[in-house]
């Protein structure tokens, strides 16, 4: 079944409003890094406060300088109300320890708790869109008020409504969502409470292909406020401790039982493995194989990739692999990941935000899940030396055919002239645009992509989804003690795309679905459903395929996540079409 | 050369260089127009007093011996030495101006543009720090550590072959390090010659087989080349080391800023380069800078001593436990108090006083209830003890925060076997094998239980077989060969249980193993009158006193020395 729902203005249309990087005029390589001209728009502008998303994070900072208020929020895509277009759920912090919010250094801007914001996006007669959020929590009934840190999103009980599972300091929620604009908190019917777990990034998996979504949970250190540990520089400053000042916590895996309960599958399903600080969590199939496997990064310690045994366990074979450690032979702080084909040679590669006296690293699958630490041939590695990244996700800015990559940038130490000039939160960086050149190498474009690329945040969690459902991807960023940015794509539709919805014979989003797009010119192209990925952040499930100059239907193949294979063909390009898994072969 | 020795050997050439000098230096007076930038003071109001106070004095150098119009190279000295201490500190900003002083006044001086390198590196401005290394490089050629790290940074860029040529050049100087030979080898593996890259990290860790981080790029190499079997015995040596360059420049650097934590990072890489002597200087020097009264001070405090246990003075060792136990706060957690009372509690341990072991590691659990070693330490020394029941909750404790800790599921199990609780002990045993199928000692336990619990209901011989026959693919012991006899007596093949008995009878008399060899012979006779086994250890057996080996009188010793 092929579903067309929402028709975007044609390439045609906007070669002459836009950029120079017209329509059919950019092939995929170098010469489509082609700086706009001077009177062309920002590549990315920030619309947040403008469209209605006014929310200012809270990391209950009082002086202390308690660990957890360097490492959230993250944010979250979802359409919870099935009309077409994401919405937005956003993470809060709360008092730490025991002083009141009255000793806060920076008091809170609004009500402590998550909110969640609906998209009332308008389409406009011209084809423009008119971009306006409204908070809905009171009427949603979300009532979560714990020290959050991050958001995974996925339909847990198939009822064709996405559900919200959301990790905190201590302990996760898992948000049923009612389907009628309200939330009911089943955490403890449905046993993810994760007790004790200091849950960064997760993700919803249906790892054992029976069709009901299973959970991993990332979590990091086994912290308590009372066991804070008080860290100095080296002149003697109080800062931020490193991470291993604490031990790591064991990650859990819940078992989707298909009841509405689930069971903790860690020890018996997760053999093998050590446990880590885990930050970044994605699902994807590795190997090749046909199952999703999971890889997840771990701070400071060698990260894991738990290659699925198609029988309900998993092997973290990430030494072997390549993917554990760097080239070097050292573990990295690996905060935000995300997996994609940059290559566009049919498997899943690597990237992976590190600390800043490290680089941000790139493992290429050579094939079969075999991987090599690429950072320094792609170009990737030195422009990361000066940033601590976390949030991040291979997408196609541009729609040229080739993923790019952006990093949400924030300090974990403080920065000279920031504490020089007395910030009280002197951890604030800019965040990044690499270009994919399309020739193995990346170039950081971030001094082109315009103002948003120049503010100074605490960037943290990022996720990635097309908001405006105009073709092109954008991008939602959660800061530190800051405010909620919202940056809008305004290039990316310039050239060809197909967004896919791929919905399973369960009525729900089919994440861990892969993708094969094969058009007229140029490489097939293999995409895949995910909503995880990044750092403690919730992407927008659908997929969204750069085309480039490719201007006529495309052939999909579809590779459902409990192994079936499909294929669609002439899907229209330059609109959104939902792909539904047929029931019967 | 050992680690110990290659300290020594950094710290010869220190002495040898001279404190600040460099052959190199030259004075350059006559140069014209120089241009001197503004240099400042950073934010000194939330650090230490004493890191103030050298910051300030550093700095009042450098405009001074601008102001008295001294010799450039003298001005040069101060500009730069105001720029290391900097450095060190992490004022990049406020360091830089100070380096392009001091290499205005003294371009022959390879320090300055070095350590300008190693700046620019740490801000991530990657052309100005090779730059400023190939500066440096020209003005010193023959500088290890200079060609080290520039043909890091080509690495780094994805040039390997300027990198290789660098390394190449390094590799001709004495003496031979493990630096220049793994980078050789990661030039190599970054051109995919993996042959090359197999053969000269396996000559670095041949050279220094404590740079065990090698042990990954090795393997990748040898995964390259197909040998799997090959990788992965290297990759289980990995560790996460960090392969250190010889670097005297470096050193000075590090050097010149003094305060507690400098002084803790400075010892903490002496105790990973196995240097006890100059890791217990370094902690001593840090110690002076602190107050017991901070975290920071008692962390110092507590890693002193664990230095001076480490080079044999356990009475001073245990001096310095015993004062950061007694600096401990009264209340909350503590890290360096848990550590301090955990060491205690071992050193009771191996001395055979279990009672105050229990004590020690019950105040470590106290300051840090997550200690995941206190908890087993408590578990064990609970279980010698008798208070076996209570030995449980530590057990359990461990397994809750770290479900795959096969040690802590052992010590539960065989508690719960110490009380007969065999039922409860098969069905945790079970669990534990499915959770850990890579643990011998837990699938051995299981069988032994499922072979001569004495409840009836429990007992599974031909599992118990199943078992064992996986477990001699392995390594063969006198454990599995008893567990063996157990197992086939419990299907009724008695005279092959004998058989394997007596043989595990002669083994353990040959090794002394006394205790075990009386449980064996009346086990032995019990198969002889075609009878099974129905105890699956025997309570006095030494499964039942875990813990480290006693050294009787060792905490006694240590302490009629400190009375003294």
């Amino acid at each position: 079944m092929i579903t067309t729902y929402a028709h975007v203005r044609k390439c045609a249309l906007m070669a002459i409003a836009l950029l120079s990087v017209a329509c059919g005029g950019a092939s995929s390589g170098s010469d489509s890094t082609e700086k706009p001209r001077a009177s062309a728009p920002d590549w990315f502008t920030e619309r947040a406060k403008e469209s209605g998303i006014v929310f200012t994070h809270f990391n209950g900072m009082s002086g202390e300088q308690y660990y957890p208020e360097i490492m959230a929020p993250g944010v979250g895509l979802l359409d919870y109300d099935n009309d077409g277009d994401l919405d937005v759920y956003l993470i809060q912090g709360a008092m730490l320890g025991s002083k009141t919010v009255k000793d806060a250094v920076y008091p809170p801007q609004g009500p402590l708790g998550d909110r969640l914001y609906r998209n009332d996006l308008v389409v406009n007669a011209d084809g423009t869109r008119t971009l306006r959020f409204t908070d809905v929590t009171a009427a949603s009934k979300i009532d979560v008020t714990s020290y959050g840190m991050g958001v995974a999103v996925g339909d847990a009980d198939n009822d064709g409504f996405v559900d919200i599972y959301r990790t905190s300091l201590s302990g996760a929620v898992l948000l049923h969502n009612n389907g009628d604009g309200t939330f009911t908190d089943v955490t403890a019917k449905s046993r993810v409470g994760n007790p004790g777990g200091w849950g960064v990034s997760a993700a919803f998996v249906d790892y054992d292909r029976d069709g009901w979504l299973d959970l991993y949970v990332g979590n990091y250190l086994l912290y308590t406020i009372a066991g804070d540990i008080d860290c100095l520089n080296v002149t003697g400053q109080h800062d931020y401790c490193p991470p291993n000042s604490y031990r790591a916590q064991a990650d859990r895996l819940y078992h989707n039982r298909g009841d509405g309960t689930f069971d903790d599958v860690t020890s018996r399903a997760l053999i093998g493995g050590r446990d880590g600080p885990a930050l970044g969590v994605s699902t994807a199939d590795f190997d090749g194989d046909g199952w999703i496997d999971i890889y997840v990064g771990n701070d400071g310690q060698p990260n894991q990739l738990w290659i699925n045994q198609k029988n309900g366990t998993f092997k973290d074979t990430a030494f072997l692999a390549g993917a554990a450690v760097n080239g070097q032979g050292n573990s990295e702080a690996s905060m935000g990941i995300d997996a994609g084909d940059f290559d566009n040679d049919g498997d899943e590669d690597l990237f992976v935000t590190n600390w800043l006296a490290q680089m941000n690293i790139l493992y290429v699958n050579m094939g079969g899940g075999v991987f090599e630490d690429r950072k320094a041939a792609s170009g990737l590695g030195p422009p990361s030396l000066a940033k601590t990244g976390f949030g991040t996700a291979w997408f196609d800015y541009d729609n040229d055919s080739w993923l790019d990559l952006f990093t949400a940038n924030g300090s974990v130490s403080i920065v000279e002239a920031q504490a020089r000039a007395k910030d009280p939160f002197p951890l604030k960086m800019s965040n990044q645009l690499y270009h994919n050149l399309g020739n193995g190498r990346f170039e950081d474009v971030s001094a082109r992509a315009g103002a948003a690329f120049t503010l100074l945040e605490v960037n943290r969690g990022a996720a990635f989804g097309d908001i405006d459902n105009d073709g092109d991807v954008d991008v939602l960023v959660g800061t530190a003690s800051g405010p909620t940015r919202l940056l809008i794509n305004n290039v990316g539709n310039t050239q060809h795309w197909v967004g896919l919805r791929l919905v399973t014979a369960q009525k729900r989003d089919a994440l861990g679905a892969k993708v094969v797009v094969t058009r007229q010119s140029g490489p097939a192209l293999m995409r895949r459903a995910r909503a995880d990925g990044s750092y403690a952040s919730a992407n927008d499930p659908r997929v969204l395929v750069g085309l480039g100059a490719s201007a006529t239907p495309v052939n999909v193949q579809v590779m459902w996540p409990d192994g079936r294979t499909e294929e669609r063909s002439n899907v229209p390009i330059d609109r959104w079409t939902t792909l539904t898994e047929e029931t019967t072969k | 050369m050992s680690a110990g020795r290659r300290g020594v050997a950094v710290l010869v050439m220190l002495i040898a260089s001279g404190i600040g000098a460099c052959s190199n230096t030259t004075s350059s007076s006559s140069t014209p127009a120089k241009q001197i930038r503004e240099i400042s003071l950073p934010d000194l109001s939330r650090m230490d007093t004493p890191v103030q106070e050298q910051i300030r004095q550093r700095y009042n150098a450098a405009i001074e011996a601008r102001k008295r119009v001294a010799g450039d190279v003298d001005a040069s000295n101060a500009y730069g030495q105001y720029g290391m201490m900097l450095q060190a500190a992490e004022y990049y900003d406020a360091a830089e101006p100070a380096y392009l002083n001091a290499q205005t006044l003294a371009p022959g001086d390879l320090r300055w543009p070095y350590y300008l390198g190693h700046l620019y590196k740490s801000t991530g401005q990657t052309a100005k720090a090779i730059e400023s290394f190939s500066r440096s490089l020209e003005l010193g050629p023959n500088e290890i550590a200079t060609l080290i790290w520039l043909g890091r940074m080509y690495l780094e860029q994805g040039e390997p072959e300027k990198a290789e040529a660098l390394f190449v050049r390094a590799s001709a100087l004495p003496p031979k390090n493990i630096a220049v030979l793994s980078g050789l080898g990661q030039a190599a593996l970054a051109r995919r010659d993996y042959q090359r890259a197999s053969t000269l990290l396996e000559e670095a860790l041949a050279f220094d087989p404590s740079a065990l981080s090698v042990h990954s790029p090795l393997a990748m190499a040898y995964r390259g080349l197909g040998d799997t079997a090959k990788a992965e015995a290297h990759l289980k040596e990995w560790r996460n080391t960090e392969v250190l360059v010889p670097d005297r420049l470096r050193m000075e650097l590090d050097l010149s800023l003094e305060s507690g934590l400098s002084y803790e990072l400075r010892g903490v890489r002496a105790l990973e380069a196995q240097d006890w002597n100059a890791a217990e200087g370094f902690f001593r020097k840090g110690v002076a800078m602190t107050t017991g009264g901070t975290a920071l001070g008692r962390s110092l405090r507590h890693k002193l001593g664990t230095a001076l246990f480490l080079r044999g003075d356990i009475k001073g060792a245990m001096a310095r436990f015993e004062e950061v136990a007694k600096l401990a706060p009264p209340e909350g957690l503590d890290e360096s108090s848990a550590k301090a009372y955990y060491s205690l509690g071992v050193v009771m341990a191996s001395s055979g006083r279990n009672r105050e072991a229990i004590e020690r590691f019950q105040s470590s659990v106290r300051y840090n209830p997550t200690y995941v070693e206190a908890l087993m330490g408590l578990g064990d020394a609970l279980r010698r003890g008798g208070r076996v029941e209570e030995s449980l909750k530590s057990y359990g404790e461990v397994v809750r925060i770290n479900p795959r800790a096969a040690e802590a599921r052992f010590g539960y199990a065989i508690a719960l076997i110490r009380l007969h609780r065999y039922r409860e002990a098969r069905d945790w045993l079970a669990d534990a094998t499915r959770a850990l199928p890579e643990s011998r000692e837990l699938s051995l336990a299981l069988a032994r239980v499922l072979a001569a619990a004495p409840d009836d209901g429990v007992r599974d011989g031909t599992r118990a077989m199943a078992i064992v026959e996986e477990l001699f693919k392995g390594t063969k012991t006198t454990a599995l060969g008893e567990t063996l006899a157990m197992a086939l007596a419990e299907v009724g093949q008695y005279s092959e249980a004998a058989n394997i008995q007596r043989g595990v009878l002669d083994a353990a008399r040959r090794a002394a193993m006394h205790t075990e060899a009386r449980e064996m012979a009346a086990n032995l006779r019990l198969y002889e009158r075609g009878q099974p086994c129905r105890r699956p250890w025997a309570d006095d057996d030494p499964i039942h006193s875990p813990g480290p080996p006693v050294v009787p009188g060792l905490a006694a010793a240590a302490e009629r020395r400190q009375a003294q």
